[in-house]
């Protein structure tokens, strides 16, 4: 064990030499500056920081959690929050912002109560880059590249990530493709991927209280379902908890974020991983699309001095997620979390 | 979740999942065969066309055997392959080589990779002149100058468009892909008694790799653009032995050293979207990598079984396990194992008289079994060879055929390769 974290640390500051640098990807993270900024904020804040690998992409590059909590190494009985990025390898700006809330939770810990209050009353997981193939084919091949790097033969390749979770899954040719060469392929069977089952891994093994998967681009707030236009139980909560998102991230920039039930406002999608959590718990769970607002106005193009004014703009709606679960967590205790796990296998 | 939805609303709803066509010319240079799998190697943007193993560079009647060049010297590319070879040349020998390639594809770039979509191998034929060679002797030593274009870097261009009867919308998508890696080789020899002979020789490389993106609307839409662009340089040296076992048989080593080649890389990506909108989002960046080239070592022997007839066998060695490559700063993914490639061939010389001055014709034939470095899926050409040649006086002209076919990738791909070699000696 000694020699694994001593070689963990060693690559660590291997990594970290690379880290920051400028690559062809300029101020975006690929793959390999991503895991080297994650150990590398790991190596800076040891005590409330940790790099789990969930697993493997199809291509074998890990995929990552970061969890920001104080008393790092325990699991201890508060609420879990759940930021996904990355589903999407064009849109580069959606790892972005839920790493950069993982480095701003770290470093603002120490001196910023609110922040510490967050670290030391919940459990926050970030799992920003949930399609790594898939963003290094984008950054090395074709940008506007949207699926993972399955090849389904014939020279097809790709499974839309974001199709491919368990809940009502290719229920419709509208919400998915059943076509390997459709941009919203679904492929062959629930969690046929990698990357989706990690995803469901890990929430399977924790006690989410509240999550949000980013996407780009819309400048949306979107809450299940996405399968169809019917309303779900809760809606009056969740689209209360969105419009108080949408508030205090126009109060940023000024930007607005419109909000509205996904199946809705926006368009039909089966198989889609907010669709899951929520009927697999019943926590609000969120997709945000990140500015810009259409493609005219560059689409999954983010010019790189915006990153960081996106990532703040963003930092309300998380803060509030964050916030609310610890205001509202009543602990479930092990009898839900089994019960959890049997509704899963339902679905 | 997002993307596909305003992308297509704002595109054309045509593109998801739409079939995308090649280019008719180029796909009409072969018909359509299987279409299965991935050749990992033809996917690599630095993949030489054809093969990987480029070393040594083969000349006309090298070709024309089996590739066999390490032990047998026809004219001043040897120098190239084994320069313990430039003591068997004649004191001067000038030569000019061109080529004809013809090379299949079926997963490159942006083709069968999930943009573009193909429904068999698509071909690409490219002519060059490819190598420009000088022998000669002094003061008890042969030197060898030459240059030589040792690696192409081409690919089928792939493109798309879309227009509508009636209306001036015009969408194209195009990819483009070409480059080259040429060798300055500076070559000596000695020999250092009754059988062995040695040489040794410094090499300068350069080259350049273009790529090219280009996705656009007009009159109004949005136009991408992705241009990557790589200037290659590099130093290697390479050394020879010859050893004259008897009067018939002779034995060759070779060896080139590994080194880096060394790139200037440069990259631009930009969105811009027509007015009123007057989007202009940009990303260029510059970097120094390396491609760690393999060590190479090869084997030859030949022997004249009779009087006109000389067989040689050879074996190379590429070191492909080395190999290591850093494109725009990133360690990039090249899952490689060592091969060896076997050549063997047979030259039988024809003796005629033309205009009463003895000529030689030498017709030679051979085969190469050349595996590929990729680990998975296992993939190998199996090429027959075919030449033949004129020495006439001082004149000396070669010509040879290489004839490939790839096996165990699903693809089937096809290589050829003609050869025409034009010299003077003395």
């Amino acid at each position: 064990m000694k020699a694994r974290n001593a070689l963990v640390i060693v690559l660590t500051l291997l990594l970290s030499a690379a880290a920051y640098s400028q690559g062809i990807n300029g101020d975006y993270h690929s793959y390999l500056e991503l895991e080297a900024d994650m150990f590398a904020l790991q190596h800076k804040f040891p005590d409330i920081v940790k790099v789990f690998d969930i697993g493997d992409s199809l291509e074998k590059r890990n995929l990552y959690a970061l969890k920001i909590s104080d008393n790092v190494l325990v699991e201890e009985d508060e609420p879990e929050v759940l930021f996904l990025g990355g589903h999407h390898a064009r849109e580069w700006i959606s790892a972005e912002v839920p790493f950069l809330m993982g480095q701003y939770l770290a470093e603002r810990y120490a001196t910023d109560p609110a922040v510490k209050r967050f670290v030391d009353q919940s459990e926050i997981w970030i799992v920003p880059l949930v399609n790594p193939d898939g963003l290094e084919y984008s950054i090395h091949g074709y940008r506007l590249w949207r699926k993972n790097r399955r090849d389904s033969g014939g020279g097809d390749f790709g499974v839309d990530l974001n199709r491919n979770y368990g809940f009502k899954w290719g229920i419709d040719n509208l919400g998915s493709s059943s076509n390997p060469a459709s941009e919203v392929y679904r492929g062959t069977a629930p969690f046929s991927e990698p990357e989706t089952r990690a995803v469901r891994d890990l929430f399977l093994k924790k006690d989410f209280q509240a999550m949000i998967s980013f996407h780009s681009y819309s400048q949306a707030i979107l809450y299940p379902w996405s399968y169809t236009a019917q309303q779900p139980e809760g809606l009056a909560a969740l689209k209360e908890i969105a419009a108080e998102m949408a508030r205090r991230m126009q109060a940023v920039n000024g930007r607005t974020y419109e909000y509205g039930q996904s199946g809705d406002a926006l368009y039909l999608s089966n198989g889609d991983v907010t669709d899951w959590a929520f009927a697999l718990s019943g926590i609000p769970a969120y997709t945000i699309e990140i500015t810009p607002i259409d493609w005219a106005s560059g689409g999954f193009f983010n010019r790189q001095e915006d990153i960081d004014p996106i990532f703040r703009e963003n930092l309300p709606a998380m803060a509030y997620l964050i916030d609310r679960a610890i205001r509202d967590y009543q602990p479930l205790g092990p009898a839900a979390v089994d019960l959890k796990r049997r509704l899963f296998k339902r679905n | 979740m997002a993307g596909t939805g305003p992308i297509l609303k704002a595109m054309n709803p045509k593109r998801a999942g739409i079939v995308l066509c090649l280019l008719a010319g180029l796909a009409a240079l072969f018909p359509a065969s299987l279409s299965a799998q991935l050749v990992l190697g033809q996917y690599q943007d630095e993949a030489p066309v054809g093969t990987w193993n480029t070393f040594p560079f083969l000349g006309a009647a090298a070709l024309g055997r089996g590739g066999t060049s390490f032990s047998l010297a026809s004219d001043a590319s040897a120098a190239a392959s084994n320069p313990a070879l430039l003591i068997g040349l004649p004191k001067f020998m000038f030569q000019v080589n061109g080529s004809y390639h013809l090379a299949e594809f079926f997963k490159y770039g942006l083709v069968n990779t999930g943009v573009f979509k193909s429904e068999g191998n698509v071909g690409l034929g490219l002519a060059a002149v490819d190598f420009a060679g000088l022998a000669f002797r002094l003061a008890g030593w042969s030197l060898g100058l030459n240059i030589g274009q040792t690696e192409l870097f081409y690919r089928p261009e792939a493109s798309y468009e879309e227009s509508f009867t009636g209306s001036t919308y015009r969408y194209v998508l195009l990819y483009t892909q070409k480059g080259w890696l040429r060798t300055l080789n500076f070559s000596l020899a000695r020999r250092i008694g009754p059988k062995l002979s040695l040489g040794f020789g410094v090499n300068y490389v350069v080259g350049r790799l273009d790529r090219k993106i280009l996705e656009q609307e007009t009159p109004v839409g949005f136009t991408f653009l992705d241009t990557k662009a790589q200037d290659f340089s590099g130093y290697f040296i390479q050394g020879g032995l010859l050893f004259e076992m008897t009067e018939a048989i002779r034995i060759a080593a070779a060896v080139k050293a590994p080194y880096a080649l060394k790139a200037k890389s440069a990259s631009t990506v930009r969105f811009t979207y027509s007015a009123p909108y007057n989007t202009d989002i940009g990303l260029t960046s510059s970097s120094e990598d390396t491609a760690e080239q393999p060590l190479i070592l090869g084997l030859g022997v030949n022997g004249r079984v009779l009087s006109e007839l000389t067989l040689a066998i050879e074996a190379t060695y590429f070191a492909w396990s080395k190999y290591l490559l850093n494109s725009f700063e990133e360690r990039q993914i090249r899952e490689f194992k060592d091969v060896v490639r076997l050549g063997a061939g047979a030259e039988y010389e024809l003796r005629a008289q033309i205009f009463g001055v003895n000529a030689r014709i030498p017709v030679r034939m051979g085969f190469i079994y050349d595996p590929q470095p990729m680990k998975d899926p296992r993939s190998a050409y199996a090429c027959l060879t075919l030449g033949s040649g004129l020495h006439w006086r001082g004149l000396r002209l070669d010509i040879g055929a290489l004839l490939g076919r790839e096996s165990g990738s699903g693809n089937r791909l096809d290589v050829k390769r003609f050869a025409v070699a034009l010299g003077f000696g003395l």
